[in-house]
This record gives C-alpha cells, sequence and structure tokens, in this order.
C-alpha cells in the first residue's frame, strides 16, 4: 500500500543527505582528476592548490604515449592485454568445465572443493606471491608471461567456478533431460544447453578474470624484473615510486587503468555484482 | 543346580577372542613406539635446566639411604620447593648403580654455569644424569600405553607428543605426576557412583600425582567439578520428595558436599601418605615449600623470561623446539588445537569425555593464571589433550563413513572427473602446491640457499627432519614442526590484532554508512534513485589500488587534506594514537600486580595497546570505509528488499511507530544478512594488499607498528626471511578461510539445492 510520492521536505532531506554521501564518493576521484587534468600540485607543497588552475591534457597525453621513461604505452597495453586476456581463456575454459560439474554432479569432496575455490577466489593474488616465487623460479618461467598468467590464473579459476557454478544450478534439469533425450552426448548438453544458458554469467567470470590480471601489480612486480614484461598497473606502481613531483602522471595513468574496469563493471553490473557477491545478494532476493 | 562344563577361568580363556588381542597387540606396539622415541631422546638430548639440581638431590637422598637413615631423609631439605617423590627414586636408582654415583654429590647452584655442550663438568655430569633419565622414559612409555589401553589413537599421540617425549626423557619431576595423573583420569573415570573402588582409587592416584608435583594437582580440581556435576544431575532427577524441611538450595549443595568432600580428603590424605617431607610437619612445610613456588612465579627468573599470559596456550598449539633431529614429526600443535575443538562438545557427555574435557581446561586454566610459564608445565595438559584430539579424530571419521548416497557418490565421481581434471590439475599445481610449500616453508629454517637449491633437495630434507632421521649431507636445513609457533607468534600477535581490528572497525562503519543509504534509497518516491545507486558503486568498479593511490594522495604530508587545513599534520607517520588508553590500563595493571593477579593486569595492557591505535589506523579506516560500503549498500539493499512489505504494513495499522517497526521487525530480519555480507567482505578485507601499502606506506605502517599480515610476509620475503614470512602467509590464508566457514555456514552456498529444500 506503499505510495509512490514522497512528502517535499523529505524528498529535500533525503537528497541531501544522498548528496553529502556523493561528495564522500567523489571527493578522492574528483581529486584524482583534478591532479590528472589540472596544475594541482607542481612538487612543492607550497605550490599546492585544490583547484586546478589549468586545464591541461599534457599528463594524460603522456600517460598514453611513454608514462615511464623507455617505456611506451603500446608496450605496456600489450603486456597488460596479453595477461588480462589469456587469464580470461583460462579462466573461462578450466572454469566453465569444473563448475558444469559442481552443479550437476554430487560427488564426494564436492562441498570441500567449493569451499577452497571460494577461500581462493577471495584471496588476493599477492597472497600467494611467497611460495609462488620460489616455484615459478624453479619451473624456469618466472620471468615471462606465462609465469603471470599462472598466478593469476590461481585466483581467477575459483571465481570462474563459483560464478559459472551459481549460473548452471539455475538451468533446469529437465532441459538437458530433453537434451539427452534428443541424442545428445555429454559434451552436447554441456556445450549446446547448459553453456549457452549461462552465457551472461561466462562472460562476466571471463571479465573478472580480465581485471584480476589488468589491475594487478604486486605479484608481477615480485615475479619479473624485466622492461619488457611490464604491464600498466606495474608502471602505475613504478610512477608512484617516483614520489610526489610525478602525481600528476600517477593519476593520469590511473586513470586509464580503471577506464576498462569501469566500463566492464557498468556494463555487465547485474552480472559482476552477482558473481563478486559469490550470488549472496541474489538468494537474499530470492527468498 | 547345573554345573558348568568348564571351570570359569577356563571360559574366560576361550572369550580372549581376537579383538581383545588386536587390542594388547595395538597397545604393545604404542608402548614399543614410545619407548624407542623415549630411549633415543634420553640418549642424544643435552643437559637441560634443573636436570643438575634433581641430580644433587637424588644424590643426597641415595646417601641418607645408603646409612638407612631415615630421619636425615624426611629432614632433607634440599630443592624443597618440590615434593620429594621423584628424587627419592632418583636416589634409589643411584644407590644401585653404587657408591661412585653418590658418594660425592654436585656442588650446590652451579645449574647457571654448566649448559656449555662442550664443558668437560657438562659431559660428566651429563654421564651421570642419563642414568636417571630411565625413570622418566619408563614412565612416559607406561602414561602412552595406558593411554592406548582406553583409546589406541590418543595412546599414539601421547607417543608422539614432542613435549612429553622431551620433558619424560630428561630427569625431570613430570614423568611420574603425569603417568598417575593419567591413572587418576582413566580410574576415576570407571567410577558408577559415589564411594566405587574406581572413586576411592582416582583419589589415591590424584594424591600420588600431587606427591609428585603440585602443579598436577590442578586435574583434582576438574574431578571435584565431575563428581559435583555427576551428583548433581542425580539429584535433579531424583523424585520431588514429599515432605521435608530441608530447601531444595540446601539439600543440593548437601549433595554436592557428599560427592567432593570424601574423595578431596581421600585424596588429600594420599597425598599426605606419599610426600614424606610433609610427614614431620604437615602445615608448616607445605606452606614453605608453596610459598617458595609462590615467590618464584612473581621473582626476577620470571620477570625475566618476560612470558605472555597466553605462553600455555601458545605451547599447546606449538611443539618442543629445543632439539632439532631427535624427535619426529613435531605436530603436537595441531591435535591441541583438535583437542580444544573437541573439550566443548566432550562437556555434554558423560563419564570419560566430560572428565577429560575438564581436565585439560582445569590445567589449562591453571597455567594461564599462574604467572611462572616454563615449557615443561605443558605436560599437563598431553594425557588429556591427547584423549580428546583422539576423539574429534574418531567423530570426524565416524561422520563421513556415515554419509548418505555412499554409493551414488562414487559413480557420480566417475562421471564428474572429466570435468574437473582440467581446473583440478591447474589448481592443484598454481594454488594447492604452493600452499602446501608455503606450510612446509614455515616448519623450517630455510634459507634464500636452501629455497633456491631445488624443490626436491628441499623435500628431501624436509621429510628426513620430519622423521628425525640423520640430515642430507651438504644441504642446511633444520625441520622445526610447530615448534617455531611460540616465537613467531609473539611478532606475529601484534599485526594480527591490528589487522582484525581494522577490518572490525572499517566493516562496522561501512555497514552503517551502506545501510543508511540503503534505507534511504529503499524509500518509496524517492527521485533519481538509479543515478545515485549509480555513483555509490563507483568505489567498487575502481580498481583497489587505483582508490589506494587517491587516498595516499590526500593523506600525504603535502596532500589534499594538509593543503585544505593548512596544517602539517603526518597523518601516515605520526606515532601517537588518536586516542590514547595507556595511561588509564596502567595503574590498573600495577594494582593487579601488586595483588598477584598479574595475568590480568597483562591483560588490560594488551587491550589498552591494541585499541591506541595510531592515525594511520583512522586513515586506513576511512580509506576501508570508502572501499567497501557500496558492497555493504548492495547487501543491505537485498536485505531490504527481502522484508515482505505486508508485515510493515500490518504493524502499522496496529500503531507501531517508525522507529519500533525498524527495530522490533525490519533490524531482527536484515541482521543477519547484514553478518554474511560482512564475513565475506571481512575476508577479502583481511587480506587486502594496496590499502595499507599505498595509503600509509610500508615504511609508515612499520614505522607505527600498524602492520598488517600482508605486508607483514611480503617484508618477510624481502629480508629473505621466509620461515616467518611463510608462518604469516598461512595465518593470513588460515584466518581468511574460518571467516569464509562462517560465511558458507550461514549461506549454505557449498550445498545443492535438493539439499537446501
Amino acid at each position: 500500500m506503499s505510495n509512490r510520492t514522497m512528502p517535499l521536505r523529505d524528498q529535500v532531506i533525503a537528497q541531501l543527505l544522498l548528496a553529502l554521501a556523493g561528495a564522500f564518493v567523489l571527493a578522492p576521484i574528483l581529486w584524482m582528476l583534478g591532479l590528472a587534468f589540472g596544475g594541482g600540485i607542481g612538487g612543492r607543497p607550497d605550490d599546492a592548490s585544490l583547484t586546478p588552475r589549468v586545464f591541461t591534457l599534457e599528463h594524460v597525453l603522456r600517460a598514453a604515449t611513454e608514462p615511464l621513461p623507455g617505456t611506451p604505452f603500446s608496450l605496456l597495453l600489450f603486456n597488460s592485454l596479453v595477461v588480462s586476456l589469456g587469464t580470461a581463456l583460462i579462466a573461462v575454459a578450466f572454469g566453465a568445465s569444473a563448475a558444469y560439474a559442481f552443479a550437476r554432479y554430487r560427488f564426494p569432496g564436492r562441498r570441500l572443493g567449493l569451499f577452497a575455490a571460494l577461500v581462493l577466489a577471495a584471496l588476493p593474488p599477492a597472497a600467494l606471491a611467497t611460495p609462488l616465487l620460489i616455484y615459478l623460479n624453479g619451473l624456469g618461467i618466472k620471468h615471462s608471461h606465462l609465469g603471470m598468467i599462472m598466478v593469476y590464473s590461481a585466483v581467477a579459476v575459483p571465481f570462474a567456478i563459483w560464478t559459472i557454478r551459481n549460473a548452471m544450478r539455475g538451468v533446469p534439469r529437465d532441459l538437458e533431460d530433453a537434451a539427452v533425450l534428443e541424442g545428445a552426448g555429454p559434451w552436447a548438453v554441456f556445450a549446446r544447453v547448459a553453456l549457452p544458458l549461462a552465457a551472461p554469467s561466462v562472460a562476466a567470470a571471463g571479465m573478472i578474470a580480465f581485471l584480476i590480471a589488468w589491475s594487478e601489480y604486486a605479484v608481477a612486480a615480485a615475479l619479473n624484473s624485466e622492461s619488457q614484461l611490464v604491464t600498466l598497473s606495474m608502471a602505475l606502481s613504478g610512477i608512484a615510486g617516483l614520489g610526489e613531483a610525478s602525481w600528476q602522471l600517477m593519476c593520469a595513468t590511473a586513470l586509464l587503468v580503471s577506464l576498462p574496469a569501469l566500463a566492464i563493471f557498468y556494463g555487465l553490473k547485474r552480472y559482476v555484482l552477482d558473481a563478486l557477491t559469490f550470488g549472496i545478494a541474489r538468494t537474499a532476493s530470492r527468498s | 543346580m547345573k554345573v558348568p562344563l568348564q571351570p570359569p577361568h577356563a571360559r574366560s580363556w576361550a572369550r580372549f577372542d581376537r579383538a581383545a588381542l588386536t587390542r594388547a597387540l595395538v597397545v604393545t606396539l604404542v608402548f614399543g613406539l614410545a619407548l624407542l622415541l623415549r630411549v633415543r631422546a634420553a640418549e642424544s638430548m643435552a643437559l637441560d635446566f634443573d636436570e643438575d639440581d634433581y641430580l644433587r638431590a637424588g644424590q643426597l637422598y641415595a646417601q641418607h639411604l645408603a646409612a638407612g637413615d631415615v630421619g636425615a631423609v624426611l629432614a632433607e631439605r634440599e630443592n624443597y620447593e618440590h615434593p620429594p617423590l621423584t628424587k627419592l627414586v632418583f636416589g634409589a636408582i643411584l644407590l644401585a648403580r653404587g657408591p661412585e654415583a653418590y658418594a660425592t654429590p654436585l656442588p650446590k647452584d652451579q645449574a647457571t654455569t654448566i649448559h656449555r655442550p662442550d664443558d668437560p663438568a657438562t659431559i660428566q655430569i651429563l654421564a651421570q644424569v642419563k642414568t636417571l633419565r630411565a625413570l622418566g622414559v619408563a614412565a612416559g612409555a607406561l602414561t602412552a600405553g595406558l593411554v592406548a589401553a582406553v583409546s589406541p589413537l590418543a595412546g599414539l599421540l601421547v607417543a608422539l607428543s614432542s613435549w612429553h617425549i622431551k620433558y619424560t626423557s630428561q630427569a625431570m619431576l613430570e614423568a611420574l605426576p603425569c603417568l598417575f595423573a593419567a591413572c587418576a583420569l582413566l580410574t576415576l573415570a570407571r567410577s558408577r557412583r559415589n564411594g566405587d573402588r574406581a572413586y576411592w582409587l582416582g583419589a589415591v592416584f590424584l594424591g600420588l600425582t600431587a606427591a609428585g608435583t603440585y602443579r598436577y594437582a590442578a586435574g583434582g580440581f576438574a574431578a571435584i567439578g565431575w563428581l559435583v556435576w555427576r551428583e548433581l544431575r542425580a539429584w535433579r532427577e531424583r523424585p520431588e520428595p514429599s515432605a521435608t524441611a530441608v530447601p531444595p538450595a540446601v539439600s543440593m549443595a548437601l549433595a554436592a558436599l557428599r560427592a567432593a568432600v570424601p574423595w578431596g580428603l581421600a585424596a588429600l590424605l594420599a597425598f599426605y601418605a606419599f610426600d614424606p617431607a610433609l610427614w614431620p610437619d604437615p602445615l608448616g612445610r607445605l606452606r614453605e615449600s608453596l610459598v617458595f613456588n609462590a615467590d618464584f612465579s612473581v621473582g626476577r627468573a620470571v620477570q625475566r623470561a618476560g612470558l605472555p599470559w597466553f605462553q600455555p596456550l601458545l605451547l599447546l598449539l606449538g611443539a618442543s623446539a629445543a632439539n632439532p633431529g631427535v624427535i619426529p614429526l613435531l605436530l603436537d600443535g595441531a591435535f591441541g588445537l583438535l583437542a580444544l575443538l573437541a573439550a566443548r562438545r566432550m562437556l555434554r557427555e558423560e563419564g570419560l569425555p566430560r572428565l577429560t574435557a575438564l581436565w585439560l581446561l582445569a590445567n589449562l586454566v591453571f597455567l594461564l593464571f599462574w604467572p611462572t610459564k616454563w615449557s615443561q608445565y605443558i605436560v599437563a595438559l598431553t594425557v588429556p589433550a591427547s584423549l580428546a584430539a583422539a576423539r574429534w579424530l574418531s567423530d570426524a571419521r565416524r561422520a563421513w563413513a556415515r554419509r548418505p548416497h555412499k554409493a551414488q557418490e562414487r559413480h557420480e565421481l566417475r562421471r564428474a572427473l572429466p570435468w574437473l581434471a582440467p581446473a583440478g590439475l591447474l589448481l592443484l599445481a598454481v594454488a594447492a602446491y604452493p600452499i602446501a610449500l608455503q606450510a612446509a616453508v614455515a616448519a623450517t629454517n630455510a634459507q634464500a640457499a636452501t629455497v633456491e637449491a631445488g624443490q626436491w633437495r628441499f623435500w628431501q630434507a624436509f621429510g628426513r627432519g620430519a622423521l628425525a632421521l640423520p640430515p642430507l649431507a651438504g644441504y642446511q636445513l633444520d625441520y622445526y614442526g610447530l615448534a617455531a609457533i611460540p616465537s613467531f607468534s609473539s611478532q606475529l600477535l601484534g599485526p594480527l590484532a591490528f589487522n582484525l581490528l581494522w577490518v572490525a572497525v572499517t566493516l562496522a562503519l561501512a555497514t552503517a554508512l551502506g545501510l543508511g543509504l540503503a534505507t534511504i534509497l529503499n524509500r518509496p518516491g524517492l527521485r533519481w534513485k538509479a543515478a545515485w545507486h549509480a555513483l555509490f558503486m563507483l568505489p567498487w568498479a575502481v580498481p583497489e589500488f587505483v582508490a589506494a593511490l587517491a587516498w595516499q594522495t590526500i593523506f600525504d604530508d603535502s596532500g589534499a587534506l594538509n593543503t585544505l587545513l593548512g596544517t602539517q599534520i603526518k597523518w601516515q607517520s605520526d606515532r601517537g594514537p588518536l586516542l590514547d588508553l595507556r595511561p588509564l590500563a596502567a595503574p590498573l595493571s600495577e594494582f593487579f600486580r601488586t595483588a598477584r593477579l598479574a595475568p590480568i593486569g597483562d591483560m588490560l595492557v594488551f587491550l589498552a595497546e591494541s585499541l591506541s591505535q595510531p592515525k594511520a589506523f583512522w586513515v586506513l579506516v576511512l580509506a576501508g570505509v570508502w572501499v567497501c560500503f557500496p558492497f555493504m549498500l548492495l547487501v543491505s539493499a537485498m536485505a531490504l528488499r527481502s522484508v515482505p512489505d505486508t508485515i510493515g504494513d500490518a504493524a502499522r495499522v496496529d500503531g507501531a511507530s517508525g522507529w519500533a517497526l525498524w527495530r522490533e521487525i525490519t533490524w531482527p530480519l536484515i541482521a543477519p544478512r547484514l553478518l554474511t555480507g560482512a564475513l565475506l567482505r571481512g575476508a577479502l578485507l583481511f587480506n587486502a594488499f594496496y590499502l595499507p601499502q599505498l595509503v600509509v606506506g610500508e615504511r609508515n605502517l612499520q614505522r607505527v607498528q600498524a602492520v598488517t599480515l600482508a605486508l607483514l610476509a611480503a617484508s618477510g620475503v624481502n629480508d629473505s626471511n621466509f620461515p616467518f614470512a611463510a608462518f604469516v602467509g598461512t595465518t593470513a590464508l588460515l584466518a581468511a578461510a574460518l571467516l569464509l566457514w562462517r560465511f558458507d555456514r550461514r549461506t549454505r552456498l557449498t550445498e545443492e539445492l535438493e539439499e537446501l529444500r
């Protein structure tokens, strides 16, 4: 019986409160934008100004051409894309198949396996850096794209297992049984029934895997020190290490790094949120 | 009357069936293993503190015994702080060895000077002490065999317990009281009612135990608690007396006294009987002896050791580190943990389980409160902890064996395997194996060189160390098992407290903010709802390290905040706490110290120190709230949406006010969901790496002593302190797993939908 209108006074108070929270959300972002596009801090504290005095694209352009001395943006982007797409591919391919097993079969140890995947998915790759450093050294893939992809897979694959399993659990069993009656083999049931019906979640899983690799630098920096393998995120940490004189460049680069993340998040919002909460948001709304 | 065909004893032989034979075999095996391990340890362990003191006492007793002078035995006050039982046996052993073993006793108080292994005097004393070690070896192996007769698995755990091996294989005073305490525990548990044979036998054994070493008498409190518990239960089940003048409270108290007092008196009597030092002047000498221990516990030696009040817990969760390469496995801590887990369940069961749990807890509580924290004290926990851990393990095995649909599950596993194999193998390689490697590294003293020499060599040396085999030639690696936990933990505790506090405070604030915003957004008729929602999701969409960088540039010394305020506040590096509780705790702690309750004072100081956080903490909280609140907003929104409108409408018709409506209906319905969300977000935040690293900066975090586990592990790697880094990494993983386990228990996400219905 809730009426669709709200008294004006309440409306104003609510909007003011929301605006206050909005200011909290926006403050650091606006500050970064100000630094990226403006004069901002010029290196010395007495130069500092809250509002940019000038509008300039200088830092953004430099970030988009050669953010770190000697390493062109294109190389950074290439490295980031190779690592991120590689991780996404592995996460979707390996994750979807395992997710199918977890959604369809009741085998011993399935709950323990799912729980282990949950723990791994909740870890930042940095948590595995210590042993992996020792380990990949022994395999001789420490300084390579493959090494980084392997590390990110340790987190991205479990995440994909959860995301896709939750989606496949919603696929009606009848559909699959019907396909079997039509003579479909196990592979066809998976590839032509279960997978297409879970497609949005599969896409979200891939995108999240992409982002895990895209926005990580701690492990990457620990794993390789070769300039040919530097990713965009690593470059950002490199700039941050240059001190406060480089804040504008750092913020400009951070902006560029954030763009794909924002696009994926807002583009696939419903599915990404579902995946990032391991489905509890949906569980809550269902019951 | 029918005459049996066979005499009774022959029939009992016929019934000596296979189960009994197996049990006898198992007991023998456990006893043999325990004996083997202890003989080896006694042969190879260096001289420990106190062993020479007991040798001297034994030599003096041997002299009196040789002279046949009972009066001198009773009058002997050497090492009077401990009851003489074990030392008398030492004297008897020396007497049997002949006069050269005791004719010239060690000079008094040589103890502090003789502990260099290559010192000739030490070598000579060690040779003499080794004959005395035989007593502990025998008593220790007997203890394991005795426990194995009741529970083979528990017996095995006793046999393998590194604390028990170490302190029963040395000429210490632990072995006999530990054996007697085990006898007391196991016999008393067989008692069915007050005054039966097991009841009295248990009391006698407890008296013997206390006559061995006073500390072990803590088990007596457990015994009395158990007896009273049993009696009160019987009292409650008794039919209501028809007409009696006694009020129930008095009758209950009488029942409790009836159970406890005779038993306690019997134990005291046995204690007196087995402690000859008390015979001439019971109260006076007991007082002297106990006052010595009480004074010692607040004296210089204990203060200098500076061990925390919870040291017994660390020891229970650790293992003996003193002699690498002598004792295999060193996994006591794992079983200690299982014992603590099982204890609560066991308290609810009559008989041995409850008595075991009480025995464990009584001794643990005593050790936590007693200010002296020497590591041999932990031997008092070995037997009850082994029984409890064995119980946990057998419960787990039974639950696994009893799971439904076993056959069908096996069938489905065959069909699921092809789908699981690729991801399974990949994760084994990139996750499970590294995590195992990390745990293994934490159990050694691995250095960069050892680790880089290759993993096969590492695992080889690790395996040899774990089995206490001779080390690998030319490869430096000592195996410590869980023995390093006490020392690692003391370094870890501050960061762990900081990390947990940060997560808790951040999530509480983020939940409040998220719930507040969700409540506003949930109001019907609000305008621009979608736009606000999209805006509030922004911190979630931004990569974590970008958010961290933004906050870094704000709180930097020349960042936005100082520019805006025109101040020079060192938000990131100032050590001064924003809110200092320590001056408040100091006088309180001093008060408790003078009242001989130092542990309580220590706890207060610990609490005050945890809460008096520097500015960097609150900076981190603010950044953490910014990052976390969108998650909590989403969870809150979903939770609010799940509250049916009809309930609120009905309540409003009944005249409930808005606040009452919220408190009585909305909050109880949404709180569980908020907690669930907070658990998941908390597990993620607990391991957050970029927020602490960037917002405050690694160097500043070290300076303000506000390190999180993620950074601690990283700095351990940077300093090539691999074992510590690996230990921190493993701990962080376990902590996250624990939070997520609670999360999964609440959501039942890992269960199938069919199971849910």
